[in-house]
């Protein structure tokens, strides 16, 4: 029994994600943005 | 509510139900009732995690947090994303690997049986509670704002969701929570759009996000400027939405059957980790939305009449009484003061359009100033409900939304978003009673007492487990409406167990010389210290008291410490 690449499975589903590294950068990216955004947005209308 | 808003909430929820039996039809073995037959869609995983965790009460207090303390809430989320990372390069892969039903048979594994018995008993207590909770928490505020009979909406509840979740099992569940999610979404979203349309004319939304600013209801990250001001007992601030929410989601996401049922039924390894991540890309947003609805509600109810108190029983008897005539006195004051509110806070429009900033300044403190006399005077109308009788609900932030979904939506939009919250209890409570009912059969009947019982069997016990947890959380959730205070009480107590049972999995994923019988005696340890840091500071005032996030870390690290001071003590061929 051969093994797929868990890498080559993710391209299948999601073809702009390249590995699952780069998918776990953008979910804690997007936090590290969004925190970034809402303290902006907090003190922007204090 | 009219008969067309009662003809959208009923057709919504039957149409859902009759789906989701349909889509589990041909369901004829364990796998097929428990784990879907392995066959779900990163995308149907994904929806039924944020359904499963999204209760009623999620949409019902929510927007009333904000209402009341801005959106600091959010911050309580944080935790999610680093995670979902965390259990899907860890924890999914051994789950996939090991072929299991459960997390708690990877503990057997691992370790023992007694280790995967006293996990597996945790789960039960905590979530066997939590599931009669989740029917009981939205009925008690339908029956406070809409006269529905208490005990006829918790059985009738229970029962439509019992009916499905029987026949279907985890299909049934998965299926219909993506739709419930759905209705959920476009709910909550028009309920946003008719909130803003209906700010009076010479406010617009900019104008609203200025107010909604000022008045300190865009609080979304708060943190203390300096160690000395830290605060262990605050619960929401990004320091204890990173540490304290990331082992509390990585309790509740990696070692809740609740939420793990919902990603070991993926096709492949692949899907549910997409399905997890996917959790973790939209639940802050998604949050962060519910949260902006209750501060565009706040700007909404400053240009709008609203009442002083929303829990209306508690006024209605409270004016009925011989104190009543003080307490509509209260209530005068406080709406001349929030007549006096919206006029300042129009002053305050005019100045920031005219770029006076000394004016705006100066409005402010005055606006701050006013919003502090109105909260004294509510709190004087609070404490003569509570004088009057002391067992009254006076905490009504979970009764704001509901009130202005009653009286400000338009017919129709009133039923849908009643649907929103059926929808958001079912799909949390059919999860749990799911996860309840295979938690009972894989790890307590087949495990202990029919290990060699054909599928047939297998099938038939875990429906009919599924249909005893159902009886079990509505009885709980009648026995609740009798002992209102337990209901704190039983919200806690499910909280003091996610630590520990993170602790135990994270010594079977990260320590590996650490044996079952260490683990169990220092799980033990690790609960009666964690029920310690809650119990004493109620009986010893000198005693530390801190925000319940932080017994996730508590409990954890401690099941890790004791666990390796057990393994360095014990003989060499202990177990």
């Amino acid at each position: 029994m051969t093994e797929t690449d868990p890498n080559e499975e993710l391209r299948k589903m999601i073809p702009f994600i390249k590995n699952w590294n780069t998918f776990y950068a953008l979910v804690l990216g997007e936090l590290a943005v969004l925190i970034l955004l809402f303290y902006a947005f907090s003190k922007a209308f204090e | 509510m009219s008969y067309i808003d009662w003809l959208v909430m009923c057709g919504t929820v039957l149409l859902i139900v009759v789906y989701g039996i349909y889509k589990s039809r041909h369901i004829n073995n364990i796998q097929g009732y428990l784990l879907s037959g392995k066959d779900m869609k990163w995308w149907t995983i994904g929806l039924s995690i944020m359904a499963t965790q999204a209760s009623a009460i999620t949409f019902l207090s929510t927007p009333g947090q904000a209402f009341d303390d801005g959106m600091r809430f959010v911050q309580f989320y944080f935790g999610v994303p680093i995670a979902m990372v965390i259990i899907s390069i860890v924890v999914i892969p051994i789950f996939h690997r090991l072929n299991v039903y459960t997390a708690y048979e990877y503990l057997e594994q691992r370790f023992d049986l007694k280790t995967r018995s006293l996990a597996a008993f945790l789960f039960l207590i905590s979530r066997g509670m939590a599931a009669g909770l989740t029917i009981y928490a939205p009925a008690i505020i339908f029956t406070a704002l809409l006269g529905w009979q208490i005990d006829l909406t918790c059985i009738t509840l229970g029962l439509v969701v019992l009916i499905y979740t029987v026949v279907g099992g985890n299909k049934a569940v998965s299926h219909t929570q993506k739709q419930q999610m759905f209705v959920i979404l476009v709910g909550m979203i028009l309920a946003g759009i008719v909130m803003i349309l209906k700010l009076p004319p010479d406010v617009s939304l900019g104008d609203a996000v200025f107010i909604a600013g000022k008045m300190g209801k865009l609080n979304i990250i708060t943190t203390p400027s300096s160690w000395a001001e830290f605060d262990i007992k605050d619960r929401y601030n990004l320091w204890s939405g990173l540490i304290g929410g990331t082992f509390l989601a990585l309790s509740y996401f990696g070692t809740d059957q609740s939420q793990v049922q919902r990603y070991l039924g993926g096709k492949s390894l692949t899907e549910s980790r997409i399905g997890l991540l996917f959790n973790g890309i939209f639940k802050v947003p998604m949050q962060f939305m519910i949260l902006f609805i209750g501060a565009m509600m706040f700007v909404f109810y400053q240009f709008n009449s609203r009442p002083m108190f929303f829990n209306t029983p508690e006024r209605t008897q409270i004016i009925a009484s011989d104190v009543g005539p003080q307490y509509l006195e209260t209530e005068k004051k406080y709406e001349t003061l929030h007549l006096e509110k919206s006029n300042l806070l129009r002053q305050l429009l005019h100045a920031r359009n005219e770029g006076d900033v000394s004016r705006v300044a100066q409005t402010q403190e005055n606006l701050q100033r006013i919003e502090a006399q109105s909260d004294t005077i509510r709190q004087q109308g609070i404490d003569l409900i509570k004088t009057y009788n002391p067992r009254a609900d006076t905490n009504d932030l979970d009764k704001i939304f509901l009130t202005f979904i009653l009286h400000h939506l338009p017919v129709g939009l009133i039923g849908l978003l009643m649907a929103v919250i059926l929808s958001a209890s079912m799909s949390s409570t059919s999860a749990e009673l799911n996860s309840l009912a295979t938690t009972t059969i894989v790890d307590i009947y087949k495990r202990l007492f029919h290990k060699n019982d054909d599928q047939r069997d297998y099938l038939s016990a875990s429906k009919w487990a599924t249909f005893g947890w159902g009886i079990f959380a509505i009885g709980f959730a009648l026995f609740a409406s009798e002992l209102g205070n337990l209901i704190q009480a039983v919200n806690i107590l499910g909280s003091l167990f996610y630590g520990t049972l993170l602790g135990i999995f994270v010594v079977a994923f990260f320590m590996k010389k650490i044996r079952g019988t260490s683990v169990f005696y220092a799980a033990i340890l690790a609960e009666v210290i964690v029920f310690g840091f809650y119990i004493f500071p109620q009986i010893s005032p000198g005693f530390p008291d801190i925000g319940f996030l932080w017994f996730n870390l508590i409990g954890c690290v401690a099941v890790a410490i004791f666990s390796a001071i057990f393994q360095a003590i014990s003989p060499k061929n202990h177990p």
